[in-house]
């Protein structure tokens, strides 16, 4: 039960992060990410092949997916910041299938449905099956910890407000004379980043990567926690992500409980649910459980 | 020549559904992702009508445009009404859900085999180099005839120039007194019944199965930015263009690539051409 | 004389922002009436109250003796005022013909008889009736503006701001167009910028300042007004 418990509470961090990384394009910015899942696959196998096939240390392979992310991240907003919204949205879904298509198709590097396998470790080895459980618990509440500082700063710093001030309205900063672009660019790259970040850990958390791993069904789970947290809220965000995987787990146990329900029908009904809960939370409590906090505004300067 | 007989082909399914999305677009100025689902749902309404049930395709057909219509005015009372207001992201993300909600109820009423629609068996006709099915000549047909019949309709009749005014600007239509409201109805009950049929177009072709409707909206989405969104004339060229991409990537690269030729296209199309070949700035609320 | 339209105390505004404060107004058939004044005013916001776009928060509005006080926009119309908005006035990808025949919805069966009664009003109409609404030059398009008000026959036409936009050559061209529609007996009332050009057309006017009337007379009186000149007629102060 406490091995169970420990990788629930695991896999919920790397939905934190995927959540975190969101909620600074979207729940900042107003940049509609739908290609999550593509940044997530693309720091898990750029991690993956820098340490299997290039036989370098998990530090490498971490720094590496970091680092694709990034670039990953300032092509597709250069490319596409200039789009509007419900636009960014197709071409960033673009993104993440064409990187799924990739890992599926060449296989000579990805190794492609059959899954890759992966033998670095960022833990020392010799731990038992527990032991290493629990520090590999530690890594990912450490990234979550790194995560939530960086986004959580950048919200309340001048830059969360010029972010915001291009959510509600971009013309408004552009008028102020902020470079509108820029902040797109560095906000998605960021959030790319720290994607890919979580991707490495995951890819080696896991040991065993394939395409199935990084579909839009997983995107619309970081979705539905950030949207049933509170868009903008990054403790919304926790609280998002949590709920989300005990919906997404406790389910599981229908099983058995509900007769004639085979483990695809099961599947199904988890899915339709999250569906239905979107649906519900979007347009009964579009500020999430926890709204995002009022923004401070500067007191105007005397006879302006 | 095989090739563009092919294009032709699967143009042919996405273009009565590119061109639902589309008009859906002008009406409703958000993207409408359950497109694909309601695709879906038209295929298995109307498998249900024609194996189980026994009925003829053709009269199975409208049956399952009737329920993409439906399950399409549902999603639009229950999910998109109400959020009206809220802005064509809001309302994107909404799709998405309700597509993951047809889908997956789709999924736990048939289960995840595949099927396919009571047809005879036949023999592909010949024609020198070329091979065609019976079934395909019947697929291209249909989908020419229904989208022509639509766009005639938007071209020529009160209402269907009512329908055209009201996408281009629901205020002036009401101020010159259109009951916009009902031409939102009649714009649903039209979108609907063309997704639904392009899903049985598809169930002609492709399997049957839940997810049939995430591997369509795809190609569907390209065709309609392509051509420009909002523009019905620019949806059908789109799906021309979409299906010779399809076909030509099949023969030079993979035919594992075939399915991600929509993606480019769509990511190309909007980086090139964000109106679309057809399209121009829509004028957002 | 007969009067069409009747404004008394009128108050209106959008949402709980009152912007007009009291406005007497009247519009007799066969007259064309100007409203001038500085921008914020209330000019546009007052005409849509009469046509049923804003929100009338007091007063009484009559139209041909019928209370229309409050109603829709899609009833005024059908009582027969017709208004044009000064944007987003014709439907853009349509072509004129089309925008013509979305103009007349309400006329029903009777629209080809009301589309030729337009175009022998605005024959310029006929010139280019299957061009794309979209790809008029202004003048064009703010014809065909007037011209999809008109199919309803109207008897009374509210116009915001034709001018707007347009070469002065065009700006007299298009008030020349809605003078001779007061002469065929329609009752006009139009918001103008150019108050200059508008007072030398119209019968009357009036001035608002501050959603309430500052003065109102004979065009000839409000344009002979020195002060009033000073404010809105562009003269040096």
């Amino acid at each position: 039960m406490t091995a169970y418990l420990v990788a629930i509470l695991t896999s919920v961090g790397f939905y934190v992060v995927l959540a975190l990384a969101l909620n600074l394009q979207w729940g900042l910015t107003g940049m509609l990410n739908f290609g999550l899942a593509g940044f997530y696959a693309l720091g898990a196998y750029a991690s993956a092949i820098t340490t299997e096939l290039g036989g370098m240390p998990f530090l490498a392979g971490f720094a590496m997916a970091i680092v694709v992310g990034t670039l990953a991240g300032l092509a597709v907003a250069g490319l596409s910041a200039r789009l509007v919204g419900d636009f960014l949205a197709i071409a960033t879904l673009g993104f993440a299938e064409i990187v799924r298509f990739l890992a599926l198709n060449e296989d000579w590097l990805t190794r492609g449905p059959r899954g890759f396998p992966i033998e670095t470790r960022p833990i020392p080895e010799g731990l038992s099956r527990e032991a290493s459980a629990w520090a590999y618990l530690g890594l990912v509440a450490l990234l979550v910890v790194v995560a939530f500082v960086i986004v959580e700063r950048i919200r309340t710093a001048p830059m969360g407000r010029v972010l915001r001030a291009i959510r509600e309205d971009e013309l408004v900063p552009a008028a102020l004379g902020k470079d509108v672009f820029r902040f797109k660019l560095k906000a998605f790259a960021l959030g790319a980043a720290l994607a890919a970040a979580a991707g490495s850990l995951y890819a080696h958390w896991v040991q065993n990567i394939s395409p199935d791993h990084f579909t839009t069904a997983l995107a619309i789970g970081v979705w539905m926690s950030l949207i049933v947290g509170g868009t903008g809220n990054n403790r919304g965000v926790l609280v998002g992500a949590t709920l989300v995987m005990v919906i997404l787990e406790g389910s599981r146990f229908l099983t058995g409980v509900v007769p004639g329900l085979d483990a695809e029908r099961l599947s199904a009904l988890r899915i339709a649910l999250i569906g239905v809960l979107i649906i519900v939370t979007v347009r009964f409590r579009p500020e999430g459980l926890l709204p995002e906090p009022r923004i401070r505004l500067e007191t105007p300067a005397k006879g302006a | 020549m095989q090739t563009i007989l092919n294009a032709i082909s699967s143009a042919a399914i996405i273009a009565p559904a590119a061109v639902g999305f589309t008009l859906l677009f002008a009406l409703f100025r958000f993207a409408n992702f359950a497109v694909g689902a309601l695709m879906t749902l038209g295929a298995f309404a109307c498998w249900t009508l024609n194996v189980p049930v026994g009925l003829p395709l053709w009269l199975a057909a409208p049956g399952g445009m009737a329920v993409a219509a439906a399950g399409l005015w549902l999603a639009d009372r229950l999910a998109y009404a109400p959020l009206r207001a809220a802005g064509g992201a809001t309302l994107l993300l909404v799709s998405i859900a309700v597509a993951l909600v047809v889908e997956n109820a789709l999924r736990l009423g048939y289960g995840g085999q595949i099927r396919g629609f009571d047809l005879p068996l036949s023999r592909p006709w010949v024609l020198g180099p070329v091979r065609l099915a019976p079934e395909q000549l019947g697929v291209i047909a249909v989908s020419a005839a229904s989208v022509a019949g639509v766009m005639l309709w938007l071209s020529l009749s009160r209402w269907g120039r009512a329908v055209r005014a009201a996408a281009d600007d629901p205020t002036l239509a009401a101020v010159r007194g259109v009951p916009v409201g009902k031409i939102h109805a009649a714009g649903i009950a039209g979108a609907g019944a063309l997704v639904g049929l392009g899903g049985v177009l598809a169930g002609v072709d492709l399997a049957i199965e839940p997810g049939l409707g995430w591997a369509l909206i795809i190609p569907v989405l390209a065709a309609a930015i392509l051509g420009g969104v909002g523009s019905p004339m620019g949806a059908v060229l789109g799906a021309l263009l979409v299906g010779l991409a399809e076909e030509v990537t099949a023969l030079v690269m993979s035919p594992s690539y075939k399915a991600a030729v929509g993606f480019v296209v769509i990511v190309l199309a909007l980086l090139l051409r964000p109106y679309g070949l057809l399209g121009r700035e829509l004028v957002r609320k | 004389m007969s009067l069409l339209l009747q404004a008394s105390g009128l108050r209106a505004g959008y949402g709980a922002a009152e912007i007009v404060h009291g406005v007497e107004l009247s519009l007799s058939a066969g007259e064309m009436l100007t409203l001038i004044g500085p921008n914020g005013a209330g000019k546009s916001t007052l005409l849509k109250a009469l046509a049923g776009a804003a929100q009338v928060m007091g007063g009484r509005v009559t139209l041909m003796g019928q209370d229309v006080t409050g109603a829709s926009a899609a009833r005024i119309a059908a009582s027969g005022a017709a208004y044009v908005p000064q944007e987003r006035n014709i439907f853009r990808s349509l072509t004129v013909e089309e925008n013509l025949g979305i103009g007349g919805w309400l006329a029903g069966p009777a629209l080809a008889e009301r589309r030729a009664q337009v175009l022998r009003l605005l024959p310029e109409l006929a010139g280019f009736s299957r061009r794309i609404a979209g790809r008029l030059s202004g003048g064009e398009r703010q014809t065909l503006a007037v011209g999809m008000a008109l199919m309803v026959e109207p008897k009374v036409l509210l116009v915001d701001e034709p001018t707007a936009g347009l070469s002065p050559a065009l700006v007299g061209r298009l008030l020349e167009l809605l003078r001779r529609l007061a002469d065929e007996g329609l009752g006009v009332l139009i918001v103008e910028q150019n108050a200059r050009a508008a007072l030398a057309r119209a019968d009357r006017a009036m001035v608002l300042v501050d959603g309430q009337v500052a003065a109102a007379g004979t065009a000839a009186e409000i344009e002979a007004a020195p002060d009033l000149g000073a404010l809105f007629l562009g003269r040096a102060a």
